[in-house]
């Protein structure tokens, strides 16, 4: 008996989130749609770059990663040129 | 790659470029035993026991064979190298790698000091790890990541005209961007020039080459900080123009 009540109020729950959910997004659509077109645009530009830009970012990002790696090896090859190498059989 | 790998190798090269800045650096020095202010005739060198010498032969090894692993590491990771370049100095290394453990065999089983002692030197005279073998890797790896570097300029040059073309600042802005590519095209250009044919110079080095290959060694490594330099004026160069597209 206890265990029928608690589905039910399980489903009955979960009935009332989907339509909580569903009121959300049908007043997120009619509010989107009764909005000016440039503020639709202007909206969409701030909040995924241009592609291009995008994909300059990446390059630009990788350039940094490589030099970096770049920086490192030289730094370890000058390391190893002002070694001297002693001899251990002496 | 991970960036806790990253930071590792980093620091590793950050430690072993502090050891390079500190000056030259006698490797096995820490081997020798230090000369004693006492009044007792210091032992002389050539009066090392037998055992005692391949114990510090096998020590060499094996500082050796810890400094061709790491190598191998960055070579193994490098996103830099040619195919070809890695796979030529995975090769070298492994030979090395062999070698000095069959060398070190070799000085195992000597049964007397002379023999034992001139097997030992083969250790640096037959490998020379530390002062040509280690840096030429880190040079090639260098070398390559120059061109690596210069091929990415060559993709962002044309992206970087589009979007000054594109861009809506003023035509006073436009040409201080345009001049800023302009010296970015130059810059990579040059870098190009100076890293060219840095990679076979040095690559196939071996140790029966030394000391005279080591003018190629420090060329190859001038040619890479020229690179270098110039790359980093070309990276600077794209962060303005950026900055002035307000991009």
């Amino acid at each position: 008996m206890t265990h029928r009540t608690a589905r039910r109020n399980g489903v009955l729950c979960l009935l009332a989130v989907t339509a909580i959910a569903g009121c959300a997004t049908t007043t997120r659509g009619s509010a989107g749609s009764v909005a000016p077109a440039g503020v639709a645009a202007a909206s969409a530009v701030s909040t995924a770059p241009p592609a291009r830009t995008s994909a300059v970012d990446q390059q630009v990002s990788s350039i940094d990663n490589q030099l970096s790696t770049i920086d490192a090896q030289f730094n370890a090859a000058n390391a190893g040129l002002s070694t001297s190498e002693g001899d251990p059989a002496q | 790659m991970n960036t806790r790998t990253i930071a590792r190798g980093v620091a590793t090269l950050t430690l072993t470029a502090g050891l390079g800045l500190a000056g030259p650096v006698a490797v096995d020095a820490g081997t020798t035993p230090a000369p004693s202010p006492s009044a007792t005739p210091t032992a002389a060198p050539h009066s090392i026991s037998l055992a005692a010498l391949k114990v510090r032969c096998n020590s060499a090894v094996q500082r050796r064979l810890g400094t061709l692993a790491a190598d191998d590491s960055f070579v193994k990771r490098s996103g830099a190298l040619t195919s070809a370049d890695r796979t030529a100095l995975e090769g070298q290394i492994s030979a090395d790698q062999t070698g000095l453990t069959a060398l070190d065999k070799t000085i195992q089983s000597d049964s007397a000091l002379a023999p034992a002692r001139a097997d030992c030197e083969l250790i640096v005279t037959d490998y020379r790890v530390y002062v040509m073998e280690d840096p030429k890797i880190h040079e090639v790896i260098a070398a390559d990541g120059v061109s690596t570097v210069n091929a990415t300029f060559e993709t962002l040059i044309p992206e970087l005209q589009s979007l000054i073309n594109a861009s809506p600042v003023s035509a006073t802005v436009k040409a201080e961007a345009q001049a800023d590519l302009n010296d970015l095209t130059s810059k990579v250009s040059a870098a190009h020039t100076s890293i060219s044919g840095v990679t076979a110079s040095v690559i196939n080095l071996t140790p029966a080459g030394w000391p005279g290959n080591q003018v190629d060694l420090k060329s190859a490594h001038s040619n890479i900080g020229t690179a270098r330099t110039d790359l980093a004026g070309a990276r600077a160069d794209v962060g303005h123009i950026l900055q002035l597209l307000g991009e």
